[in-house]
């Protein structure tokens, strides 16, 4: 006979295979990335499609927020401009602005200058050039400078101030931006996008290091929000919650564990399946993305907590036989949980967004290699307990179940939910969604809305496969929104057709140039009488010659520019198709709503907040769809599973039971829920379903005590490590943790106490 | 429609100085606290200006108005209409029936040139000696103060500013611009002067 020892190494050398195979995976594909936009959810509908490519990579998303405070207002004014004039030499950042004009010394950009011919429509005409000379001699006669003056002898009509005009529809009134409750407000635009963290670290530390430059000992306060620095921030929070509360939660686990079975073996025994699964699952997540969210690093691990129950089980049932043996036993029960909680991580899976695909894959593949550990692996290493003596499973009996204590429960907490909740569950705004806490998204939109910049709430949206079509398309929008601008529907607009005519509009104002000998006459004959030199105007007239034959301006001449974000935003592609948005300014949305559905088949006006909220309903939606296929499938397991059908009442009674408890307890600590409690909500289907089904198993009294004891150190077990996790500052995971946490203790009572009568009454019977 | 007036509003603010009272030493604190100003008033102008463009200077004539400290006014009657207020860092522009409003927050070099202006109004010495380096010559009933920048961001663009005067009075101020360009200010001194 072979010793102990050998046959250990024997059913163990498969899985050491198996988990250098993913430890290689792993050292091979694993890329963490901290992109928020991961967390959104995926949309089919193509104006959501745009507005989720807004909020990750729109206007305003490298947008760095400043805010400073601490002092009356001349102070932070001086604040302001001393700390936008450090920071506006950094290579960093694209431009930084607090509210006064541009500086006097910034020059135009050379790409408006050589194409001006094209982006304006000028009038060559002698009366227009006698009207434009006459024009600069008044602002010759009022300002000066090398700069103006070399401008006006290339450009009389002085067209690229008109054409950088069009870019920035606001004018500069000169006043600081100080937001509504006296912050002095700058905005950095970074040059990296938002979603390259360690570039937004950078930029933040340069951001901090200027500030502290204003003064060592000043009594001012620096706050930065926006897109860029909530990563970072995530970054940070990630890091340092990850490393407390999964340490936290791992010494709960163990404890629960040491104070149930009370042999460190078996602390050490229950964490293999744990970290099987959590290599396992993460390894299937690197093969399937390229990265790996900070957060399904981070908290996977938590929600894969969950597969501690299936080594607990075992452990109780082998104090009654042999390990093998209690497997055996146990094992319908428990794949038919696993089973269960596997589809609800599915749903998690196909809840919409990237972020929460990686989660639920992670959870998935972490479950399925915990289970496969707990059934094949675990029972070869775990020696018998034997506390008791064995029972003979022909003494089990039927398990009686209540079904009325459920009901009653069940309609109490929804009828208490409803009330609490004054009818509407729940809330579909963004932010719900976000890793970000409310209050800093809320500091966030303050500062913002100090900027006083293009209003985003209402865009007009064009699309079309072919992008000259679609600039036509654009250029006739222009010509009627100059209309409704004249009828005072709105106050302006910001387009891409400032910085991109189509092909024929540009040939259209090539053409329109008079030819070389054409236009010096014009000229001559304007300029006459005025005190201009006779050669003031060559450098006018050479460009004009060039621009007759120059190619076609295309976005690739933008590339590298500062206008290169400006012209994303305005114009960009979603799955092959082109998209351009047009930013209204001040619009009456009512009569521009009605003056756009005259121009059909055409411009789409989005109003962005609605649309967000529609984006989350069809989110939710889409998620309850997917639990309630995950409910059905698990109904239909539990009839192929040959169940009685008075204990899948009992069972989905229970369940129900447990859920209504916690959707009560949420709405009264929360009011509404979130997709993230619906989240939630699916997991302690699984855990409830799998207490239940452990608990109206029929058994013996013996193993009802052990199937007692596993389920009770299974649901602290649960509660704890999600109570961490629920205590995080990260709502995301505060709203999964106290749901999961609350759902687990409630599923565990339910269950028990709808089964406690009958295990008394059968007592009674075997008397 | 181009503005950068506040060069022309520094011009103004130099121009507007009344008559004082005598002096025999050719000192600049002296010759400031002579000139020094104080609202409200009125002068009349006449002003040549020139740059690379041009064939020919071009030639303007309007007034000048102080009606309160830290505003100032220069409407010009001839060949056009247009009026210009400086009210503190502030710029309105009246062409043609349009207001145009721009900052000077931001335009520190014109800022800058203001700023030392108004010293040489108020007298304040030590702000004018950080802009420039001056050269006083003459005598008291003509001198001539030759301002030269130091400070980088108006060197790039200013030359040298020129102020002749006589006794307690400025008649002159030329700027010259580093690109050739300059701009002679003459101040028109009559009895309805306060």
């Amino acid at each position: 006979m072979r010793s102990p020892g050998a046959e250990i190494w024997k059913h163990s050398l498969p899985w050491f295979v198996l988990i250098a195979v993913a430890a290689l995976v792993l050292a091979w594909r694993l890329q963490l990335s901290f992109d928020l936009s991961l967390f959104l959810p995926r949309s089919n509908d193509l104006t959501q499609k745009i507005l989720l490519k807004q909020m990750a990579s729109g206007p305003g998303s490298r947008f760095i927020l400043i805010g400073i405070e601490g002092d009356d207002s001349a102070g932070l004014a001086m604040a302001s401009d001393r700390l936008k004039d450090s920071l506006a030499a950094d290579p960093e950042f694209l431009q930084v602005q607090n509210g006064l004009p541009p500086d006097e010394e910034a020059s135009i950009p050379p790409v408006i200058v050589d194409h001006r011919f094209v982006l304006a429509d000028l009038d060559y005409s002698e009366d227009a050039l006698r009207q434009a000379l006459e024009s600069r001699l008044q602002d010759l006669a009022f300002a000066g400078g090398p700069q103006l003056i070399e401008l006006i002898a290339e450009d009389p009509f002085l067209s690229v101030l008109d054409i950088l005009q069009q870019l920035t529809p606001v004018e500069y009134i000169g006043d600081r931006w100080f937001s509504a409750d006296g912050q002095a407000v700058l905005m950095a635009e970074t040059r990296s996008a938002a979603t390259d963290i360690s570039a937004q670290t950078q930029a933040i530390e340069k951001i901090k290091s200027a500030f502290a430059l204003l003064g060592p000992a000043s009594p001012l306060q620096l706050e930065l929000t926006g897109f860029g620095a909530f990563g970072v921030e995530l970054q940070r929070t990630i890091r340092s919650e990850a490393t407390w509360r999964s340490i936290t939660a791992t010494l709960m686990i163990m404890l629960v564990v040491a104070v149930a079975y009370r042999r460190t073996r078996m602390v050490l025994l229950a964490a293999i399946p744990l970290g099987v699964g959590a290599l396992f699952g993460l390894a299937v997540v690197a093969l399937a993305f390229h990265e790996v969210h900070g957060i399904t690093l981070a908290f996977g691990f938590t929600l894969l907590g969950i597969a501690i129950d299936y080594p607990l089980h075992l452990f109780s049932h082998a104090r009654l036989a042999p390990p093998a043996t209690a497997m055996e036993r146990i094992w319908p029960t428990v794949r038919i949980g696993a089973l269960s909680t596997l589809m609800a991580y599915v749903a998690i899976m196909l809840a919409g967004s990237k972020g929460l695909a990686q989660l639920g894959l992670f959870t998935a593949g972490g479950l399925v290699a915990a289970i496969a550990v707990t059934r094949y692996w675990l029972p070869h290493l775990v020696r018998q307990t034997n506390t008791r003596p064995p029972a003979s499973p022909a003494a089990s009996g039927r398990a009686q179940l209540l079904i009325l204590p459920a009901i009653i429960v069940l309609l109490g907490s929804l009828a208490a939910a409803s009330v609490v909740s004054s009818g509407d569950l729940w809330e579909d705004s963004l932010a719900s969604l976000s890793p970000v806490p409310a209050e800093r998204l809320l500091q966030d939109q303050q500062l913002r809305s100090a900027l006083g910049a293009a209003d985003l709430q209402y865009q007009l949206v064009l699309q079309d496969s072919d992008l000259e079509s679609l600039l036509s398309r654009n250029e006739q929008l222009e010509s009627r929104l100059a209309e409704a601008k004249s009828a005072g529907v709105l106050a302006g607009w910001q387009s891409v057709s400032a910085l991109l005519p189509s092909r024929e509009l540009q040939q259209l104002r090539r053409d329109r140039i008079p030819e070389q000998l054409e236009l010096e006459r014009r000229l001559d004959a304007a300029a006459k009488n005025l005190p201009f030199h006779e050669r003031a105007f060559d450098p006018f007239l050479a460009a004009a010659g060039k621009a007759r034959t120059a190619q076609a301006l295309t976005p690739a001449d933008y590339r590298g520019t500062p206008f290169a974000a400006w012209l994303d935003a305005h114009l960009f592609q979603v799955d092959e198709v082109w998209v351009s948005l047009t930013f209204l300014v001040n619009p009456d949305p009512a009569a521009l709503g009605k003056r756009v559905a005259s121009w059909a088949p055409g411009p789409v006006l989005v109003d962005v907040s609605q649309s967000s909220d529609g984006l989350l309903r069809a989110f939710r939606n889409g998620t309850i769809r997917a639990v309630s296929i995950a409910a059905l499938l698990m109904v239909g397991l539990l009839l192929l599973d040959r169940h009685r059908p008075r204990r899948i009442l009992w069972l989905a009674l229970t369940v129900a039971a447990a859920l209504a408890v916690t959707i009560a307890c949420v709405t009264l600590m929360h009011e509404k829920l979130t997709v993230i409690h619906l989240i939630g909500l699916l997991l302690v289907f699984g855990l409830g379903l799998d207490y239940a089904l452990f608990f109206s198993r029929d058994e013996s009294a013996a193993e009802r005590g052990c199937t007692r004891h596993a389920l009770l150190a299974c649901s602290a077990s649960t509660v704890l490590a999600f109570g961490i996790l629920g205590g995080s500052s990260i709502p995301l995971l505060k709203n999964l943790g106290v749901t999961v946490a609350i759902g687990s203790a409630a599923s565990f009572l339910l269950a028990w106490a709808g089964r406690s009568r009958a295990t008394r009454d059968l007592s009674r019977a075997a008397a | 429609m181009f503005l950068k007036p506040a060069q022309l509003a520094a011009l103004a603010v130099v121009s507007w100085l009344g008559t004082g009272a005598m002096a025999h030493a050719l000192e600049l604190s002296e010759v400031l606290e002579r000139t020094r100003v104080s609202p409200p008033g009125r002068v009349a102008f006449r002003e040549t200006r020139y740059n690379p463009l041009l064939e020919e200077p071009m030639e303007f004539t309007g007034y000048l108005e102080y009606p309160r400290a830290g505003q100032l006014r220069k409407v010009v009657e001839s060949p056009f209409q247009e009026s210009m207020l400086v009210d503190g860092d502030t710029i309105e522009l009246v062409r043609a029936g349009r207001t145009q409003r721009v900052s000077l927050r931001n335009r520190k070099s014109i800022l800058r040139m203001l700023q030392s202006i108004e010293s040489l109004l108020a007298g304040n010495i030590s702000v004018l000696e950080e802009t420039f380096e001056h050269e006083l010559s003459g005598t008291e009933d003509k001198w001539r103060l030759r301002l030269t920048p130091t400070a980088k961001s108006l060197a790039k663009q200013l030359d040298q500013l020129t102020v002749c005067g006589g006794l307690g009075t400025i008649d002159k101020i030329r700027f010259d611009m580093q690109n050739g360009e300059w701009q002679h200010l003459e101040i028109i001194h009559t009895a309805s002067e306060p």
